[in-house]
């Protein structure tokens, strides 16, 4: 029989040996735990003596570029209320009630959050003020069950000054927590909202501790856990920005509290944000603690948006801003040189039956590209369109950058629009449309819509010789151990622009500033040679969005700004002067 | 031929052991959910005794059927497998942020049990249809993509304590089909040199015993300077991969490996576990009166924790009872491993062995805090149709080829 068969039936001896030495592991700590520790595990589960106390790890830092302190935390004190230990536990909510200025619905919502872990203190108010602490321990006795703990709590030490970049943090959600459950989160944690808070969120939290307590019966601690070795709280990473506190004052006084609008500077050379400013701001303090209904609703509601970032969230109309790429669209494509002139710019120009105006009613006269571009000559830039056609318009303005999020490192950053002929067909019909359109294209007007974010890129490439970068706005992250992550430059593409295209078109952006017709005289500073362009962008909702964007010094770029005035009229006299008082202030602090 | 008739060739033992151990388990469920605040839970030990009805009728009909019936239609089996594993990224459902389960109505469906019984199949076809006992690694490398494709997706979904199962099925399949230690030895070192990587000596140690391995065996050429090539690749990658990651995305990793280093989390519920257990003591706290199960301290005390629950109430003697039926199960189950003529048969009882001692090993592991939190089910007593009816149709495959031990 042993010799037919080809199957080896005997050897089960050894994977049986196994079987058995494992059962016996298990036998062994089973009689470790239930025969020989048995009274001490008998102690701990007598009225269940064991609390788990956590221990919020300090949030992370954040640092401008040069090492000013923006975000840090200060300690405060939080009331909780351990469940268990309530008596009468309506009088002592109602108590509790009073003296925090919270109705007793609300703490009793709050208790309901976690009421499977009826030994764990659940906080009810936080950040409370030494006035209100004193009151509770006066009612110490009437408040049996309530506590109150030291937290670190959020300090926004520039509060409304970079509010949109810093975002601010709050209580974690039930949607938060139910996807970072698992990750050291729990009811109660703090996480980042909007902002470099939110982005960086899994670095800036650290892990949080534990204590494991073992209580009396009537829940007094008798001390820690005898099997179980506390957990440390690791403070988060610190965060090093690429903004300057400085220059950021200094765009934040540019822009007023009266504008609503945006700016931004950045590095050429490496897409680093120098400063970004957007109005109207918020105070994103008030966040730290419970942010009550009333707030919320005034801030959501508020016509102005103050909680947008206008830099990166709002799209806009370029408006002439957007000649720069239609001037370089068509000298990528042959169809002029730096000389060609057009048929003279009269004030207007007649497009199938339709007039198309220049903003300069008396006209231009025949212009070059130089001077088109510094005067800013619709007209001009009607007729480059039409040569240039749709499809080779939009694929160029996708090319450079435009129509598409732009992957800064903070979160909800719009993409903007770059219509295309699939675009119109969709939206009025095939042959439904005309191909007037595209003279307002060309000129940055119609249904285009970009970011200030975006048109800084654009113009950081078109200053730094075509490298599109990706504009980020953490430098360093530095975690507590000592390890430094450090981000490099990251190149998100190359403008589709030759050298001596750039070189013309810098030419242009020259005489915008520095022409005796430019429309960006304005934004010209005493010793530096800036270049620029302007743009004053039509929109449904009223006055024009006023652009001004450019870069300084022409021969060797080391900043790229931009100003975006919501309908503040003329691109050259309402953005063009605070974008030199950017500029100015840039150059007056020396490199950075 | 036959000694004894039909009545012998039934292994009743392993009958008695899983009908016990089903009962009880259906009792410490009921047990558990005496303090639970929601009504509906209260008669989960109801439904559970309906699946045990459910699972006996599969168990028998896994029996009935004729092994060679599994034999031809294993790669059937293993293809719908593959595919309802793929299915669940798109329709499937799970907690927080996972895909386990398919969802019908109030029924839940996880294609992950039937993959385990997939892969048994697949697995016992192709090391029976080879001359795989000839020796050496190379007949045995297909079966390495079988098991890897269902690994990998199980371990997407994410749960990595079931995809463990799937190396368990392997590693016991391959002992069984005759390949030698030193050989697997061989095959499984670069996973060896991944968890030994992040200390250098203990890694340094391991390439030692790597060599001395290879200098034994005496692969040939190519494959020594493969598998050496792949252990030092593995072993300095991944130390470097590891330093690059950001302090919190290193913690992501161990605490997935391990939840229980979550102390908030899976950690707290170890804790209480070994309270549990410990505060049982000899005797017990008795039927209804663990303190521990009844204050309801232990989340998932009716599913991965059911262990806990029954040595609160039942102390060291019960729990030693209950891990000596288990021990008959699979002992038996390794018999019948053994003794069966036809290969197939012989390699299908192991693999089912194998899924129930691994399930058995890690749940009461993690239960008594010397293994990580995997979320593994103990067999026949956790809460859970689709575990309590894989299992019975493991049981099945145990009794089909114990019945027909001697067909060849």
């Amino acid at each position: 029989m042993i010799s037919r068969h080809p199957f080896k039936n005997s050897g089960g001896f050894f994977p049986s040996l196994l079987v058995i030495i494992l059962f016996s592991i298990l036998v062994i700590r089973l009689f470790d735990l239930q025969v020989v520790r048995a009274e001490i595990y008998w102690r701990l589960s007598e009225e269940n003596r064991i609390r788990v106390i956590p221990v919020d790890a300090p949030r992370g830092h954040i640092l401008d570029r040069n090492g000013e302190v923006l975000v840090c935390n200060r300690p405060s004190y939080v009331v909780s209320i351990v469940p268990f230990k309530l008596r009468q536990m309506d009088q002592t909510i109602r108590t509790l009630g009073a003296i925090l200025d919270m109705p007793s619905d609300e703490i009793n919502k709050r208790l309901s959050q976690s009421r499977y872990r009826r030994f764990e203190p659940v906080k009810i108010k936080r950040d409370i003020d030494f006035k209100t602490l004193s009151i509770l321990e006066e009612h110490k006795l009437d408040l049996l069950g309530v506590i109150y703990q030291v937290e670190p709590r959020r300090e926004y030490l520039h509060g409304r000054l970079a509010a949109h970049l810093m975002g601010a943090v709050g209580e974690i959600s039930a949607r938060e927590l139910e996807s970072l459950a698992g990750h050291g989160y729990r009811q109660g944690s703090l996480v980042g909202k909007w902002g470099v808070e939110k982005e960086y969120e899994p670095f800036l939290h650290g892990n949080d501790g534990v204590q494991f307590v073992e209580v009396s019966a009537v829940g007094r601690e008798i001390g820690p856990l005898p099997d179980r070795s506390p957990v440390e709280a690791k403070p988060g990473s610190d965060l090093v920005l690429t903004i300057d506190l400085g220059l950021q004052k200094d765009a934040a006084e540019a822009l007023s509290d009266t504008i609503t609008g945006a700016a931004v500077v950045l590095d050429p050379g490496s897409g680093e944000v120098l400063a970004m400013v957007s109005r109207p701001t918020f105070d994103p303090n008030i966040f730290s603690a419970v942010v009550p209904e009333s707030t919320w609703r005034s801030l959501n509601e508020d016509p102005d948006r103050p909680l947008l970032n206008r830099a990166i969230q709002c799209t806009y109309p370029p408006g002439s801003a957007m000649k720069v790429v239609t001037a370089a669209a068509g000298l990528e494509n042959e169809l002029i040189t730096e000389h060609t002139h057009f048929a003279p710019c009269t004030g207007s120009y007649k497009y199938g039956n339709r007039w198309f105006g220049c903003w300069q009613p008396g006209g231009h006269g025949s212009l070059g590209l130089v001077d088109a571009m510094a005067q800013s000559c619709d007209v001009y830039f009607y007729q480059l369109g039409l040569k240039l056609q749709l499809d080779r318009w939009s694929k160029f303005a996708t090319a450079c950058g435009f129509g598409a999020p732009m992957k800064l490192d903070l979160p909800n950053e719009a993409g903007g629009l770059i219509p295309t002929r699939a675009f119109y067909d969709q939206r009025y019909g095939k042959g439904k449309w005309s191909t007037g359109i595209l003279l307002n294209l060309s000129i940055g007007q119609g249904e285009i819509l970009v970011t200030p974010l975006q048109i800084a890129s654009f113009m950081a490439a078109v200053a730094n010789g075509g490298t599109i970068y990706r504009p980020h706005i953490v430098k360093e992250i530095r975690s507590v151990g000592g390890k430094v992550m450090i981000k490099t430059p990251e190149i998100a593409g190359h403008l589709p622009i030759s050298d001596s295209h750039l070189k013309s078109i810098r030419k242009s952006l020259r005489a915008v500033v520095h022409s005796a017709e430019g429309t960006g005289r304005q934004a010209s500073v005493k010793d530096v040679e800036v270049a620029g362009k302007t743009g004053t962008a039509q929109n449904p909702h009223g006055e024009d969005h006023a652009w001004f964007v450019g870069f300084a010094p022409i021969d060797n770029p080391q900043m790229v700004v931009v100003v975006l005035v919501e309908h503040g009229g003329h691109g050259g006299t309402t953005a063009a002067p605070l974008a030199r008082r950017i500029i100015e202030a840039y150059l007056k602090r020396g490199a950075v | 031929m036959f000694n004894g008739g039909v009545g012998r060739n039934i292994d009743l033992y392993i009958i008695a052991a899983v009908v016990i151990l089903c009962g009880v388990g259906v009792i410490t469920i009921y047990s558990t959910l005496q303090g639970s605040e929601i009504s509906m839970a209260r008669n989960l030990h109801l439904k559970q005794l309906l699946w045990f009805g459910l699972g006996l009728f599969t168990m028998v009909l896994a029996a009935a059927i004729p092994y060679k019936a599994y034999y031809a239609l294993s790669p059937i089996f293993y293809i719908i497998s593959i595919l309802s594993l793929v299915l669940l990224f798109g329709i499937g459902r799970g907690h927080t942020g996972t895909n386990r389960w398919f969802q019908f109505g109030s029924f839940h469906l996880q294609p992950a049990e039937l993959a385990k019984v997939a892969a048994i199949f697949i697995l016992a076809r192709y090391l029976s249809t080879r001359k795989v006992a000839s020796g050496g690694i190379k007949p045995f490398l297909p079966a390495l993509p079988l098991v890897g494709l269902p690994i990998i997706l199980i371990i997407k979904q994410p749960d990595l304590g079931t995809s463990l199962v799937f190396l368990a099925i392997l590693v016991a399949m391959l002992y069984r089909a005759g390949m030698r230690l030193n050989d697997m030895f061989l095959i499984l070192s670069p996973a060896i040199s991944l968890v030994c990587a992040f200390h250098l000596a203990s890694w340094m140690v391991f390439i030692l015993v790597l060599i001395l391995m290879l200098l034994r065996s005496r692969p040939r050429f190519l494959a020594t300077a493969a598998i050496f090539l792949l252990n030092f690749a593995v072993g300095i990658g991944t130390p470097i991969l590891w330093r690059s990651l950001h302090e919190y995305q290193q913690k992501r990793i161990l605490v997935f490996l391990n939840p229980g280093r979550d102390p908030l989390g899976a950690g707290y519920q170890v804790i209480q576990s070994k309270v549990a257990l410990g505060s049982g003591g000899v005797w017990g706290k008795g039927f209804l009166h663990g303190t521990q199960t009844k204050l309801a301290f232990l989340p998932a005390q009716h599913t991965d924790f059911v262990f806990s629950s029954f040595g609160e109430q039942f102390g060291f003697w019960g729990s030693l009872v209950l891990l000596a039926l288990l021990l008959t199960l699979i002992l038996r189950g390794m018999k019948i491993a053994y003794m069966s003529r036809n290969k197939f048969a012989g390699l299908m009882a192991m693999g089912a062995t194998a899924v129930i001692l691994f399930h058995v090993i890690v749940n009461v592991g993690v239960s008594l805090g010397i293994m990580p939190v995997t979320g593994l089910p103990l067999p026949f007593m956790s809460y859970g149709g689709s575990s309590l009816i894989s299992n019975m149709i493991l049981v099945g495959l145990l009794l089909n080829a114990r019945f027909r031990w001697q067909e060849y």
